[in-house]
């Protein structure tokens, strides 16, 4: 149950609606207010003659609006349950009938929603009209990764150094090549591609980054052309890879549930091409110790129905998508946060020693060697600002106090504010490894080992 | 990435395989070998044209993923020395609500509100939440106007990051704690000015001797900030000093220390000016009327005494006028009324029938301004359309103890035909360290209730409402938090009954969030407190 600020202000799609809906709480704008247990709703004098109504439904929380913004949830939803957390609704005897027409028609569709993942496990699917429809999107990919083969042996023939990344015909080259694998139904690789650009145009060393990346691209084209002789695990990685996308019911359906006490361990939102916006959630399960990646996409400043608080544990079934060393997974709908608990997560410590969280890590990749982005976490974190090297995580470690150095991917704001939360004492740092950069998410404290808090964690335009 | 497999690989990667085509794995792992050459033998090669090509993509893409998996830290031998903050003895507020109060008051401003959460924090012996300080810092850098405040709230935690950041090293001096020879010793400039300042308040030759000592070190902007200081409590004890700095190299130095040797009607200074303003004057016939006439000449002596010859570009009139402007406002305000012997308000009838009248009232006012006396306020009052005369109120009621300005403002109140400019008046002479008395404030809320408030929100004239919209600003800003509740229940009133109210929404939000503010402060004074 959302009882902060804090966790109302999660599910801001950004700065600007956090700041209109601050504008918003003051009862004085609302003629009606009212809420029960399942809902909450209001009307809001806005700029038209009619009042916006305003709705949102608790058990999500799902917002509804007559607004017209693009921006979900928008600021009269957010504003509503701010004034809901400060004790400013009242409990109402009966829902007006716009409320509970809306609450009544999403009970529908959920149970449609339960009934579809009911009967997709009763009966899974045609299996044969289910391969027939594998094989013709397989025959589409295979094009696209054969035009991608090409243009990659190209690039090898005539020389890396002929590369000028930051040329922008060049430019169009990368995209065109990204878009054609989009037309061939791979969107995964695509944004392969896409994304390889992006980080080594920004990079001193992008000779080294350029061929790494191309190298690997090569085996995942290798595997996919013996898919039939792989173990299915490792085939489900490369379709993965590739961008085939697994339908939601079916996962739930099929993939067992994974029931623990879920710790928020960071998260991150990058906006991609065309306003889409990417949202990564990795949490850790503290019985089960395994890592899981919530991965969410929205489009055009829409957020997210659900906020995953840094920090806090939620009780949830997450159901993984299969692989070698499986780690996306989604959250059933029914995940509930918990009360704020400070605990000492053993496993969490354990699992940030140093040489602890290289083997994982060498274990992930050995189980999956298609997945570029790897949790990493480590205790023992310092910052430091190296002249012209940019900021880094010192890691003490070892009996002789060893130092060690990683570079890090953190803007430079968010490294001062880490620094002033730390006050320049070693943290347990949770973040994003990829290629030899670390991008932090969060810090923990850890010098009372009773009470393992985080202290600070990546927050951006987009939170 | 420098083993030399991998080099290997770069070197053909980069150069191109057309032109670079063999692969020599003579050199990599046995095991390597066998797994390289497995996999070209069992997997489709294209054409001769691109076969090396592939090779070479299937060997990096191998030894980038040994890379990754084997991946080790760099070693830093020699180990860094890295510092951390040391411990703090202010703790850092507990309750969210306050955290983020002060954290909205930083964010959403005014100036003055950011300063007085500041000393509320202060006071209550604490500091800024360890997430605020970069926000406060970088603050800070953009507005000096804060950094005296930022300092008592920064703790040692904030002074110990100040220093790592070059745009921040405007704070980093000394603890705070530290005695006060230390932080004149070692302390950051604002540091060494707050030890001034308040060596001033208690022992004002302490103060003067500590900067004379240091007059040589100190560049001219620095000179002429802790000159400053010195104008509290200023005694006839500084003449020798001040008449030192009339030959400063800085000319703002110089001109400063003649401004603050005019409001000694004693000093050396004053008398010159004093006997070149007498020349000036002269009397018809046996007690008749003065007249005055500005000088012919000028006088060489002048620019010693702070007195330019040559008229200033912003000056509207002539030499002679100049010459006279300058004389009458580097002159003691109290000898006019001596030597006159008139009280200001005839001063003022007699000047503006001269033809002198501008040269005249312009240099009274900034004399006025400077050496504030009780015997102007009636006459200041009634000449508060005059942006100088304003400017000498201002300073007169400034120098007042704060239950004597708050006698003023309350007739100011029961007087006034515009409550709303008088709430702007008080609003511009507010310390951050101060509030209205409980007595005031409710005053002022019940005349709120009552006038000008309901006309003036109705008003369609632009400018009107935003006096208003000011000086319920200021209201929310320097009343008694206790009279806030009332403030917000006559403001629900107005701003639900106003027809206009979507156009000035911001308005009426920015005076609720600031009331939001400081009533949530207010618990953080309580609880330090008791």
């Amino acid at each position: 149950m959302l009882t902060s600020e804090a966790e109302v202000l999660g599910l801001s799609p950004d700065a600007s609606s956090t700041k209109a809906a601050q504008g918003l709480k003051s009862p004085g704008k609302w003629p009606t207010l009212g809420s029960d247990d399942a809902a909450v709703w209001g009307e809001c004098q806005g700029s038209g003659s009619k009042p916006y109504q305003t709705q949102v439904d608790l058990s999500g929380p799902s917002f509804k609006c007559s607004c017209p913004s693009r921006k979900f949830p928008c600021k009269h939803g957010l504003a509503l349950l701010l004034l809901r957390t400060a004790g400013q609704v009242a409990v109402a005897d009966a829902r007006p009938p716009w409320v509970s027409e809306w609450i009544d028609s999403r009970r529908d569709r959920a149970d449609k929603k339960e009934a579809k993942a009911a009967a997709v496990a009763a009966a899974p699917p045609d299996p044969e009209a289910a391969a027939k429809r594998e094989s013709k999107r397989w025959s589409r990919v295979e094009g696209g990764l054969a035009e991608l083969s090409l243009w990659m042996q190209d690039m090898l023939r005539q020389g890396l150094a002929s590369q000028q990344l930051d040329d922008s015909s060049t430019h169009q080259a990368w995209q065109n090549m990204a878009a054609r694998l989009v037309d061939a139904q791979a969107p995964g690789m695509a944004a392969r591609v896409t994304q390889l650009h992006e980080v080594a145009s920004a990079r001193d060393d992008w000779p080294a980054v350029l061929l790494a990346h191309l190298g690997q691209w090569q085996l995942l084209l290798d595997a996919a052309a013996r898919r039939e002789q792989l173990p299915p695990a490792m085939r489900g990685d490369v379709m993965g890879a590739l961008g085939f996308n697994q339908d939601k019911a079916e996962m739930l359906a099929t993939s067992p549930a994974v029931a623990d006490t879920w710790r928020v361990l960071g998260g991150y939102q990058i906006e991609g091409q065309g306003r889409l916006v990417e949202r990564r959630m990795w949490l850790f399960g503290e019985q089960t110790r395994r890592i899981a990646l919530l991965q969410d996409y929205a489009h055009g400043g829409r957020g997210y129905e659900r906020a995953w608080l840094v920090g806090r544990s939620y009780a949830a079934n997450l159901h993984f998508y299969p692989g070698g060393a499986p780690m996306r997974a989604i959250a059933a709908d029914a995940s509930s946060l918990l009360d704020p608990q400070s605990d000492a997560s053993p496993s969490l410590l354990a699992h940030s020693q140093a040489q602890r969280s290289w083997r994982d890590l060498a274990e992930r990749l050995a189980g999956n060697p298609f997945q570029p982005l790897q949790p990493l976490m480590l205790q023992g974190v310092r910052l430091h600002r190296a002249e012209g090297a940019g900021w880094q995580a010192v890691i003490t470690e070892g009996d002789d106090n060893a130092q060690r150095v990683l570079q890090l991917a953190l803007p430079d704001e968010q490294a001062w504010s880490l620094l002033a939360a730390s006050g320049g004492h070693p943290v347990l740092a949770m973040g994003e490894w990829s290629d030899e950069r670390w991008r932090l998410l969060s810090a923990w404290d850890v010098a009372d080992t009773d009470k393992v808090q985080p202290i600070w964690a990546l927050s951006g335009e987009m939170q | 990435m420098n083993s030399p497999v991998w080099q290997g690989l770069m070197q053909q990667a980069l150069v191109g395989t057309q032109r670079m085509d063999a692969l020599d794995d003579a050199q990599w792992p046995s095991a390597v070998q066998a797994l390289m050459r497995d996999a070209n033998a069992t997997l489709p090669l294209a054409d001769d044209a691109h076969a090396g090509s592939i090779k070479v993509l299937r060997a990096a893409g191998a030894a980038a993923l040994w890379q990754r998996a084997g991946h080790v830290p760099a070693a830093i031998d020699p180990p860094l020395a890295l510092s951390a903050a040391p411990d703090d003895v202010q703790t850092m507020p507990s309750d969210e609500a306050v955290i983020r109060a002060l954290n909205a008051a930083l964010r959403d401003g005014p100036e003055s509100l950011i300063r007085q959460s500041w000393h509320v924090l202060a006071r209550a012996g604490m500091r800024l939440p360890q997430q605020t300080l970069p926000t406060a810092l970088d603050a800070g850098a953009r507005n000096s106007a804060l950094r005296a405040d930022l300092l008592g709230v920064l703790g040692a935690c904030g002074l110990w990051l100040a220093q790592l950041n070059p745009a921040w090293k405007y704070a980093a001096g000394t603890d705070q704690q530290a005695d006060a020879e230390q932080l004149w010793s070692e302390g950051s400039f604002e540091q060494r000015v707050a030890v001034l300042r308040s060596e001033r308040e208690s022992d004002p030759r302490a103060a003067r001797e500590r900067f004379e000592a240091a007059i040589k070190e100190l560049n001219a902007k620095e000179r002429l900030a802790m000159l400053e200081v010195l104008s509290a409590k200023l005694s006839m004890d500084d003449e020798p000093l001040l008449e030192r700095l009339l030959t400063d190299r800085s000319g703002d130095v110089k001109q400063l220390a003649a401004e603050l040797l005019s409001t000694l009607p004693e000093s050396a200074h004053s008398q010159r000016v004093i006997a070149w303003i007498t020349l000036l004057l002269k009397r018809d016939g046996d007690g008749g009327n003065w007249t005055i006439e500005p000088p012919e000449k000028e006088n060489a002596d002048w620019p010693r005494d702070g007195i330019a010859i040559k008229v200033n570009g912003f000056f509207k009139g002539g030499e002679r006028a100049w010459w006279l402007y300058q004389l009458v406002r580097m002159t003691p305000p109290a000898w006019w009324l001596a030597h006159l012997g008139m009280t200001p308000e005839a001063l003022f009838v007699w000047a503006g029938k001269t033809e002198w009248k501008r040269s005249l009232w312009d240099g009274l006012l900034e004399a006025a301004a400077r050496a504030p006396s009780r015997e102007w306020l009636g006459l200041l009052t009634s000449m508060q359309e005059n942006r100088l005369a304003l400017q000498s109120l201002n300073s007169l009621l400034t120098a007042m103890p704060l239950s004597e300005r708050e006698a003023y403002w309350s007739t100011r109140v029961k007087a006034a035909p515009r409550l709303v400019i008088v709430l702007i008046r008080i609003g511009e002479l507010m310390e951050p360290g101060e509030q209205l008395s409980p007595q005031l404030s409710a005053q002022i809320v019940a005349a709120l209730s009552q006038q000008a408030l309901a006309a003036d929100s109705a008003s369609a004239n632009w400018s009107v409402r935003h006096d208003m919209s000011q000086a319920l600003a200021s209201a929310a800003l320097w009343l008694d938090p206790a009279a806030l509740p009332e403030l917000l229940a006559v403001i629900d009133k107005v701003s639900s009954a106003d027809a206009n109210q979507n156009n000035i929404d911001e308005q009426w939000q920015h005076v609720r969030r600031i009331a939001d503010i400081r009533q949530t402060l207010a618990r953080a004074s309580v609880a330090a407190s008791s």
